[in-house]
């Protein structure tokens, strides 16, 4: 969740002019629905669940409307351009905004290649069938058949990604003229073939038994391969902001254009199976695609062998996408060339808004700066954004060439459907956190099992789509680990760096006039120990022979922009005044001032932006049991989310550590604490290795510590060491540091379980909390380790607000 | 025995009803909404008359 500007009040800049009605985008809404979807898919969804087609698209329809609710309530709330995205961005964070942004530049493009194929084949029938011209047989390329279909469909591709270039767009009344057409064809087509229902009921009666030819399961598949036709409601909360009262204009738009929008595809799917024969010629034109395998034939049973054995859903399932053009032709005069002509303008309508919001998604991923900047990028004479423009036709006219369109449909699909479970899951988080503060339109009843049904449903068309296209969802995960390469390559940390500018200001700053690789970030809050960890923190980076930056955090209110932040910030500046005066000469001292909602986040965003090698905390000594941190909230929070080493010291009022133990075991932990035990021997502290052997082999445990002495010895380092045995290892560390007069310990933190909340580990903690003199607990830095950690608090557990302790 | 079809048939009818049910409900909390006389979900918090 940003912290300026989130969702409550979410803001934005531009205003756009509010002129639309609820008919106008209840139009609209119908405009993308009735669109090239019916025209391209109603054969080959026929061929899926023959008859039963009626019933996917109701049951279609009854689904759809759980995440139309969530449309509805969400797009009442927040009316702005940006819909699902913005939501599953603000809700859910910037990793998972990533991923629906990702999907959804993919599920746009390869929508635009379902319609460019669409276009393509019905270019071709028209040329060939009316106009009488015929054009080259289809080639073999490699693994892909390259025929006329393909080539307009390239042509078809490369020609909206060259408009939206040039920045013509699809005006409002050439849309609403194409929508209304194409409405018009379909009302009367219905309103032909229910006139040859009524003239022959019996023989339109029979058609549709069996029933269910293909079960259930065809049905589902008919389902997935059709729900690209129902997501109408994405376009509707696009065009929240230029809607007159938003509030209740968008969801009655989500609903309406829903109620009507299903019953015009049951009723064309009556017409299709009631009014349509199988003819001589209709059996000879599917034969013919079967055997060329043109129309996507996929998961479909042979022809029958003779006519009188064919059900018409068969013959247009292998019709494919011509399957309504072909039916048409009985039911309606020139039926077929008004499909056909109807379909061109639908088809490229569709195609204009495709490679329009496949630019818009990716060009504002650009200016996210999770992807390239160059996606960003603005031509200089049209204003449009180029490269997004001519990536998203590449990425339209190769998933057309390269796939059939049977797989190209059902990749489209998945893709939607993937990205509306994020959106309901998004929507749960936005109402259980923001809820109550949020000015809703439309609430949807039964919270939040609406949303759950509607992410199980999803899931299961999804899921269930595997069994008709396997190509389909192979491309998708490609397409989502390709995704997932990137953001961990690329995007995550330009990611991190716009967060760490957004949580976190830099108000104040004071550079020594030398710089040196190595850094120690001190936080500074409290004066008391203030001189202890410069202290520490100083050795440290004396050893290193690099520099301390010490900051400390002014925090303000979440409602208070950080721009206010600054009058906030005069006693951290005096903290730090104060504090410096315990720096050593020989080490570079910088200090910052910093302001931000949270302290914990805010020096993890420091540490970020400086590179910080370690960050050296101060500790009470006090580990809390009774809640859900260990040692304090804002130090669990800076030890789990640290880019680099942590160190945390527990001081015990005196300034000087003589007498040092090192209690060790091996691993990265203790050649950390290793490491600062060396810096504390340069400063002319006694320092003792020291091991537990726990399983009482003393002389391996001795042999170890040697070994270590002689490294340590090379680097004219010298330590005394010391091994034990015993089964309780802080028993025993506590017991020889006591006896021996140690002042101070460094211990390494013990390893630590991916799902189990671990800073340092039981026995460093209770030796922390327990031994009177000084503490230091430290921590190497493991980036795969943490980002796994992260990602599952991110991801399985509270979405973007795990981290936010500042709420809790 | 009923036949597929008027098994189909009827699924079909109640999805069809169900999602017109759910279009008038929604319709209806909408406007509900609008006149400041809905009262559940998120809103039942901070409804309380003040337009605030």
């Amino acid at each position: 969740m940003s912290d300026d500007g989130g969702l409550p009040g979410h803001s934005h800049d531009e205003e756009l002019a509010r002129d639309l009605s609820v008919f106008d985008i209840t139009m609209i809404g119908i405009g993308a629905m009735i669109g090239a979807g019916i025209f391209v898919l109603t054969g080959l969804a026929a061929g899926q669940a023959g008859p039963g087609l009626v019933m996917a698209f109701a049951f279609n329809g009854f689904i759809t409307i759980f995440t139309g609710m969530v449309y509805a309530e969400l797009g009442s709330a927040i009316p702005e351009a940006g819909g699902g995205y913005l939501w599953v961005r603000e809700a859910l964070g910037r990793s998972q905004a990533f991923l629906a942004g990702w999907m959804s530049w993919f599920a746009h493009a390869v929508a635009g290649s379902l319609y460019v194929l669409g276009f393509g084949a019905f270019v071709h029938l028209l040329l060939t069938d009316y106009f009488g011209i015929q054009l080259f047989r289809p080639v073999d390329l490699l693994f892909i058949t390259f025929g006329p279909e393909k080539l307009f469909a390239v042509f078809a591709g490369a020609l909206f990604a060259y408009i939206n270039y040039r920045g013509a767009k699809e005006t409002g009344l050439a849309g609403n003229i194409v929508t209304m057409v194409k409405v018009t064809v379909i009302v009367v087509l219905i309103a032909f073939g229910f006139g040859y229902i009524a003239g022959n009921p019996a023989q339109s009666t029979d058609r549709f038994t069996p029933f269910l030819p293909r079960d259930f399961g065809g049905v589902f598949i008919a389902m997935g391969l059709t729900f690209i036709a129902f997501e109408g409601y994405e376009i509707i909360v696009q065009s929240g902001e230029e809607v007159v009262n938003p509030k209740k204009a968008v969801p009655k738009a989500v609903f309406y254009s829903m109620s009507v929008v299903v019953t015009i595809y049951m009723l064309v799917a009556i017409v299709l199976i009631g009014a349509v024969a199988v003819t001589p010629e209709l059996f000879s034109l599917a034969q013919e695609g079967a055997a060329s395998g043109a129309h996507g034939a996929t998961n479909l049973p042979p022809i029958p062998a003779g006519i009188s054995d064919a059900a018409v859903w068969e013959i247009l399932g292998h019709l494919g996408e011509l399957g309504l053009a072909r039916a048409a032709g009985q039911i309606m005069p020139y039926g077929t060339l008004v499909i056909l002509v109807a379909g061109v303008f639908s088809t490229l309508s569709a195609l204009n808004a495709t490679t329009y919001s496949s630019t818009r998604v990716s060009f504002a991923m650009g200016r996210d700066h999770v992807l390239p900047d160059a996606f960003s990028a603005v031509h200089p004479e049209k204003k449009t954004p180029h490269i997004a423009t001519a990536l998203s036709g590449a990425l339209i006219v190769f998933m057309a060439v390269a796939l059939p369109i049977e797989a190209v449909a059902a990749a489209t699909d998945v893709m939607f459907l993937l990205l509306f479970l994020q959106v309901n899951y998004a929507a749960i988080v936005i109402r259980r956190e923001w809820g109550d503060q949020i000015d809703y339109g439309y609430v949807m009843p039964f919270f939040p099992y609406v949303p759950i049904i509607g992410i199980l449903t999803k899931l299961a068309l999804a899921v269930y789509l595997f069994n008709y296209s396997p190509l389909a969802w192979y491309g998708a995960i490609a397409w989502i680990l390709v995704g997932v390469g990137i953001f961990f390559l690329y995007s995550r940390g330009r990611v991190r760096e716009t967060k760490a500018k957004e949580e976190t200001r830099l108000i104040a700053e004071e550079r020594s006039p030398e710089e040196r690789g190595y850094q120690v970030l001190v936080p500074i809050a409290n004066p008391n120990n203030a001189e202890q960890l410069i202290r520490a923190g100083s050795a440290i980076a004396r050893h290193e022979g690099g520099e301390v930056l010490l900051t400390s955090v002014a925090t303000v209110p979440d409602q208070t922009p950080l721009s206010e932040g600054g009058q906030y910030a005069d006693e951290q500046r005096q903290l730090l005044d104060e504090a410096v005066q315990y720096a050593p000469d020989d080490v570079p001292v910088h200090q910052t001032v910093t302001i931000g909602h949270d302290i914990a986040k805010s020096i993890n965003n420091v540490a970020y932006q400086r590179d910080s090698d370690l960050v050296l905390l101060g500790w009470r000594g006090q580990r809390k049991r009774v809640s859900d941190y260990a040692l304090g909230s804002n130090i669990d929070t800076v030890v789990e989310n640290a880019e680099c080493d942590v160190a945390v010291l527990k001081t015990d009022g005196t300034t000087d550590s003589s007498r040092v133990l090192v209690p060790t075991a091996g691993g990265p932990n203790s050649e950390l604490s290793e490491m600062v035990a060396t810096a504390y021997a340069e400063s002319g502290a006694q320092v003792t290795l020291f091991h537990v052997a726990t399983d009482g082999d003393i002389e391996n445990a001795q042999s170890f510590l040697e070994r270590r002495q002689t490294v340590l010895a090379e680097s004219d380092i010298d330590v005394d060491i010391a091994v034990e045995a015993g089964e309780d290892i802080a028993e025993a560390v506590l017991g020889y540091a006591r006896d021996g007069d140690f002042d101070s310990m460094i211990i390494g933190a013990a390893g630590e379980g991916i799902l189990r909340r671990v800073l340092f580990g039981e026995v460093p903690e209770r030796i922390g909390a327990e031994f009177e003199g000084e503490v230091l607990m430290v921590r190497k830095h493991r980036p795969v380790q943490s980002a796994v950690k992260r990602l599952l608090g991110k991801w399985i557990g509270k979405g973007a607000k795990a981290t936010n302790i500042g709420d809790s | 025995m009923v036949s597929t079809l008027t098994i189909g048939a009827v699924l079909t009818l109640i999805a069809w009803v169900g999602l017109q049910a759910t279009v008038v409900h929604g319709r209806y909390v909408v406007d509900k909404i609008a006149a400041g006389e809905y009262d559940k979900g998120p809103l039942e918090r901070g409804d309380t008359g003040d337009s605030s």
